[in-house]
């Protein structure tokens, strides 16, 4: 009997201990202000700032950043459900200093739910406060943070990144709309690859140039267009590269995952379009001496979308193969205006470093200081093989 | 009882094998892609993993044949016939402090990771002692229960391990890893010597050996648990390497617990899976805890002739005064490379003339 009890006792005790062990340091996520995203723009104060300073609400700093933290509203579980969809799911409090940390920190004055960042999807930056601040400045503390993970994906605004994070379309986050517009690069080929912080850190520590995904914003909507440069020596803002130098891009480095590609066709004078199923592309480098320059072969496959001539019979492998050879030139000449803007800025972001480094690790050796530079003068040529595999449901356009 | 207890402390030869690589896999495998590329700046790293495999089977074969001389007894026991009481009991002590440290290192690995990442607020000593007295507990059963929890983590760890590498692909790029060898091998050789440091945990054959069910298999143990590790360990390297490039992954304080960080599973039950990952990994560290604690006690009481059990409750303080002593990380980690150096003396230089002694003095039992 006696034993009966003291194993009764035990497993009572060891249920307590591990039930109390569990919630030391619990905080429930209702009292929490969950961050959603963080934009970052040249410091200027926000009038409700103003008022708090002149109230006597002013830490020392150098005013530099001005910073847009966007919260998520815990989303009250209200059995009646009063029309949740239309209603504000987030709020954004702006502060501005110097230091990410020590804005984050001086928000846990201004609400009793301090910020935690597990939930951190995006930042933004504006392109004016990188031409002033270097990017590794501006994201020491999401790289060193125990709470933010390096899957944030990290955006450049030639606007005001702040605006970026105002509310666009009712009832949705538009720190999540950024993220989840990334779903979208098999419908669009002006896309860039989402890039996170952890891909950030390589470049960043190389100081090699790569680009970020632009965001610009108009009264009532937000596009991503384009992407903004950072420069490899500086980490600065260097430059942007617009839609159709993005879609360049993306056919020299091959990671298209879908998308399409419209041209005119020159005999016709009409649009024609074709659906990319997949696209494949291969830097080469090559060295003669002490010239280097490059060959990029580019090959796709896909299918004609639209083709605006009723008189032509797409059944025809003769028009299948002058079709194709019309898109291969603009293909070329997409990826040729590419580089002339890369030359043009002294960046390389087309990834024909990183071919140099794996063909030629001497070369590169030599080279790698000042590559930015080098690359500038070093031709590129193009080479596209696309191959039209089928037009779809309809063999002519109907009259 | 007695009977009863002589027939539970024996160990297969399985669990022989999940035991050193439970004890071979612990606060290492998240930090040495950072250590190793630091030491060479080349993403070949990979292939100095293998030839540290390469290094340490040797020197845990060497420690397989001593040991296999001695079927019956551990290393404590069996020092003092090769090379005489009190030399012997000499060897025996540094033992002890290097199986000590091992088990300070450990416990203060945890601390700092769980209450960084993990346990955010809850004070350390809440951390360590329940893992502490567990272990305790575990210990008191001897080896016997040790391998047969070592047969139940180490599923669990290399599943969850798996699952994280396959989802570390997303993540991952080839070219980072590329090309092979470009700055030749000597970039290679110099990586070498941390990863052999990473490696250690062979040596708990000195004292296991003796409670093999089939001594005879442990060289085929030895040599097992070894690949295992390497693989699991090159899987940690290459996909880091692969994740965050050669210049990124020395920035990482813990480059694979920063792999788990960097993706989001949509699709999957669960969206961030470094808690998983941690949670196998502090499984693991208590493996190599309890291991590097069951030696320590047993040496103690061997060479002291104590009973076993009072030494567990004696060496537990001392071992959590001992992890407190490193004032910051880069102390820990500095620990942690005296450890290894220290490992490298005495099981990888002290073996090889002990096994010659003791042939040429014809000493066995």
């Amino acid at each position: 009997m006696k034993r009966v009890q003291l194993g009764l006792l035990g497993m009572v005790a060891l249920l307590i201990c591990s039930t109390l062990s569990g919630c030391w340091s619990s905080s429930p996520v209702e009292d929490l202000n969950l961050e959603a995203g963080i934009a970052m723009d040249v410091a200027e104060q926000s009038s409700q700032e103003e008022q708090i300073n002149r109230k006597g609400g002013y830490y020392p700093k150098k005013e530099l950043i001005k910073g847009t933290f966007q919260f998520v509203v815990p989303e009250e579980s209200n059995g009646s459900g009063s029309s949740p969809s239309q209603t504000k799911k987030f709020y954004n409090i702006t502060e501005t200093g110097d230091s990410v940390f020590e804005m984050l920190r001086e928000i846990s004055l201004r609400t009793n739910r301090p910020p935690i960042g597990f939930h951190l999807k995006t930042v933004i930056i504006s392109s004016s406060l990188l031409r002033k601040v270097s990017l590794y400045e501006l994201l020491d503390f999401f790289l060193g943070d125990n709470d933010i993970r390096p899957s944030v994906l990290l955006l450049i605004s030639t606007g005001k990144a702040g605006d970026a994070l105002q509310e666009k379309i009712p009832g949705q986050t538009p720190a999540f709309i950024l993220k989840d517009i990334f779903l979208n690069r098999k419908r669009n080929s002006r896309l860039l690859k989402p890039v996170s912080l952890a891909k950030a850190i390589g470049p960043m520590k190389a100081r090699s140039s790569f680009l970020l995904p632009n965001v610009i914003t108009t009264e009532s909507e937000i596009k991503l267009a384009g992407a903004g440069i950072i420069k490899g020596k500086t980490q600065k803002y260097g430059g942007f590269l617009n839609e159709s130098e993005v879609e360049g891009l993306m056919w020299i480095k091959g990671e298209l995952e879908g998308g399409l590609l419209k041209t005119i066709d020159p005999k016709t004078g009409k649009n024609i379009a074709y659906e990319i199923k997949s696209v494949k592309s291969s830097i080469k480098a090559i060295v003669q001496g002490d010239e280097i320059s490059f060959r990029v072969r580019m090959t796709s496959e896909g299918r004609i979308s639209e083709n605006f001539n009723p008189n032509e019979d797409l059944g025809s492998n003769r028009l299948l193969g002058r079709e194709e050879s019309i898109f291969q030139e603009k293909v070329n000449s997409l990826a040729e205006q590419t580089v002339a803007k890369m030359h043009k800025l002294k960046a390389d972001v087309g990834g024909f470093g990183e071919a140099l480094r794996i063909q030629h690790p001497k070369v590169w050796h030599k080279v790698k200081k000042d590559w930015d530079t080098t690359f500038s003068t070093i031709p590129v040529r193009f080479s596209t093989d696309i191959h039209i595999e089928d037009y779809g449901a309809s063999n002519t356009t109907a009259d | 009882m007695g009977v009863g207890k002589v027939k539970a402390d024996k160990i297969t030869t399985l669990q022989t094998t999940v035991i050193i690589v439970s004890f071979m896999l612990a606060a290492g495998l998240l930090t040495l892609p950072r250590v190793m590329v630091k030491d060479s700046m080349t993403p070949d790293v990979w292939i100095s993993i293998i030839l540290a495999g390469g290094i340490v089977f040797l020197s845990g074969w060497i420690m397989v044949k001593l040991s296999q001389r001695f079927p019956e007894s551990t290393f404590y026991q069996y020092v003092q016939r090769i090379i005489g009481r009190a030399a012997g009991k000499v060897i025996g002590v540094l033992l002890v402090i290097y199986f000590v440290c091992i088990a300070g290192f450990e416990i203060r690995s945890v601390e700092e990771v769980t209450a960084f990442f993990l346990l955010e607020g809850t004070p350390v000593w809440a951390i360590s002692a329940p893992f502490m007295w567990i272990s305790l507990y575990l210990c008191m059963g001897g080896v016997g229960a040790m391998g047969k929890i070592c047969q139940i983590i180490f599923p669990i760890t290399a599943s969850i391990f798996l699952l994280i590498c396959l989802l570390g692909l997303n993540v991952f790029e080839l070219n980072n890893l590329r090309p092979v060898l470009s700055e030749g091998v000597m970039p290679v050789f110099k990586a070498l010597k941390t990863t052999t440091l990473t490696f250690t945990g062979t040596e708990c054959m000195l004292i296991i050996l003796c409670r093999m069910e089939k001594p005879e298999k442990a060289t085929r143990v030895v040599g097992l648990a070894i690949g295992i590790a390497v693989v699991f360990y090159i899987a940690a390297v290459i996909l880091c390497i692969g994740a965050f490039s050669v210049e990124g992954v020395i920035t990482r304080t813990w480059p694979f617990l920063d792999l788990a960080r960097s993706f989001e599973v949509e699709y999957l039950v669960l969206e961030r899976f470094e808690s998983l990952l941690l949670s196998i990994w502090i499984m693991q560290i208590f493996a190599t805890f309890s291991i590097a604690f069951y030696c320590a006690s047993l040496g103690v009481s061997q060479i002291l002739n104590r009973s076993y059990s009072a030494t567990l409750f004696i060496l537990l303080p001392a071992i959590y005064i001992l992890s407190q002593i490193p004032q910051n990380l880069n102390e820990l980690f500095s620990l942690g490379t005296i450890l290894g150096n220290g490992a490298i003396i005495l099981f990888g230089l002290l073996p090889l003339p002990l096994l010659l002694i003791s042939r040429w003095r014809g000493v066995r039992s």
